[in-house]
């Protein structure tokens, strides 16, 4: 009879973990749909490269090294298939953020390099790419702090009892997220020194 | 020898230890609830359509900026917000401006055609949020000219209103020159039931855990004693529990709606929304999509 009232506690106890569910299904749409924004971001940066690498030639075609590699590295983001798959391997997740990391420090080296340019910085295409990216590049931003939101009340779900019980039941597992590590050595400029010193 | 204590004065001695148990609990679970963020700028309540902290503009002004954007709503193509403050710092006008947008939520919900206007005085930085509604006809390249060619010149020389109304003109015309573009994937949601599940759900779980120790803590006494009515007590508190859990467990949905119109009945009542103001219920959402400017 002692034992019937742990069975007891250990039911009612699932029967909140029943709840954990549907919070899980609802939290699993969430991620996807903030993930579909995240890509859907990352890509229409990505399609403002060629014409910006094209009015930058027009004036600054010295500057060969900063433009290639911003071809390059808009490449190799283009070669890994942006899906809602990557959220479930870890390793390609990897792979994305770093190849979109690498694009924005090759761009942001572009920006800086833009400076010794007056002519090119008053173009009016030019002026026009930068307003659309400054545009894009707040919008990636947006959109991920909204996907590190939706993850981060996921695996709380997914990781809290009694609902962890349920995650693994139904084989739900965390969903990865955008590591901070990157986030500092991108977003810190790099400085350029134009000799100004130099006598 | 030894008298062993009467079990009233085990009882009581053991229900001195458990209320000092919930309140541990009690405590820990409200103090890991609350947490402060840094020394972000508060978001200012969406009180009017114009909200000018600086006093940048007179209240002539300011009124007569109110009535302008009343008149232009009232055409129903597009919300407008104002928000003069003096500095956003430490975060970029992008980032407070984006907070203030999740808050206020300018615009009509689905249809997401609103705009903020944020203009941070001291900063000397100016910025158009736009809905994702608006995306279509206010792309980052006109909303960089509004502000640039229209608005900065005024503001350089003080004169925010004449920036501002210059602005709203310009801005109202693309807004409305194209078909307003239906809702993207927004995020931004209106009083979200899920925070009524977690708060039963939780305080569930205290009472099942608070009733389980209680039992067992009965079970133990009556167990030990061998004196039937406390070993009764002992299994009955946590059937009684479990009836209790049950219930909630299924009227969980059922009780966080009514709860939560009741208080979103009298939040209206009282004139406040969820993140607006005496303004009508938006539920614009934005994108993070709009310019900004400094001057």
């Amino acid at each position: 009879m002692k034992y019937l009232s742990i069975v007891l506690m250990f039911v009612t106890t699932l029967m909140l973990s029943g709840c954990g569910y549907n919070r899980m299904q609802s939290g699993d749409e969430e991620v996807k749909a903030a993930w579909a924004e995240v890509l859907n971001q990352y890509q229409r940066r990505a399609d403002l490269i060629p014409n910006l690498v094209n009015v930058v030639k027009g004036y600054a075609a010295h500057e060969k090294d900063t433009l290639t590699a911003v071809t390059e590295a808009r490449a190799s983001v283009g070669s890994i298939k942006a899906t809602s798959e990557l959220l479930n391997d870890p390793q390609a997740f990897a792979k994305f953020q770093a190849a979109q990391a690498g694009m924005t420090s090759a761009l942001s080296r572009l920006m800086v390099v833009v400076e010794k340019y007056p002519d090119l910085k008053a173009n009016e295409n030019f002026r026009d790419l930068q307003a659309q990216l400054e545009g894009t590049e707040n919008r990636v931003t947006v959109a991920r702090n909204r996907y590190i939101k939706a993850v981060q009340e996921y695996n709380v779900t997914v990781r809290s009892f009694p609902s962890n019980l349920t995650a693994s039941m139904f084989g739900m597992q965390v969903k990865p997220n955008f590591t901070v590590e990157n986030e500092k050595a991108i977003s810190t400029a790099p400085t350029v020194d134009f000799g100004g010193n130099k006598n | 020898m030894k008298i062993p204590p009467s079990i009233s004065e085990r009882k009581s001695s053991m229900i001195r230890n458990l209320r000092f148990l919930v309140a541990i609990i009690a405590i820990l679970i409200f103090g890991v609830a609350s947490g402060s963020e840094e020394n972000y700028q508060k978001i200012p309540v969406f009180s009017a359509h114009v909200v000018d902290q600086t006093g940048w503009m007179t209240s002539q002004e300011v009124l007569a900026l109110n009535k302008k954007i009343s008149n232009i709503e009232k055409e129903g193509k597009v919300r407008i917000g104002v928000l003069i403050v003096s500095t956003v710092k430490p975060e970029t006008i992008e980032q407070y401006s984006i907070r203030v947008a999740e808050v206020w939520k300018v615009g009509q919900k689905k249809v997401d055609n609103g705009l903020l206007f944020i203009i941070a005085k001291e900063d000397r930085k100016a910025r158009i949020e736009v809905g994702y509604g608006l995306e279509g006809a206010m792309p980052d390249i006109t909303v960089k000219r509004i502000l640039s060619d229209t608005m900065t010149p005024e503001l350089k020389s003080s004169h925010p209103y004449n920036a501002l109304v210059s602005g709203i003109d310009l801005a109202v015309k693309y807004a409305i020159n194209e078909p307003v573009q239906k809702q993207k994937i927004g995020t931004t949601e209106e009083l979200s039931i899920p925070f009524w599940d977690d708060l039963t759900i939780t305080s569930a779980k205290i009472l099942v855990v608070v009733l389980g120790i209680i039992g067992g803590i009965f079970l133990l006494i009556g167990g030990y004693s061998g004196s039937l009515p406390a070993f009764l007590s002992g299994l009955g508190i946590p059937i009684f529990g479990g009836v209790i859990i049950g219930v909630l467990f299924f009227t969980t949905l059922v009780v966080s709606i009514v709860i939560a119109s009741l208080i979103l009945a009298v939040m209206i009542a009282l004139g406040i929304t969820i993140g607006g103001g005496a303004i009508a219920i938006g539920g614009g959402a934005f994108g993070g999509g709009g310019g900004s400017i400094d001057f």
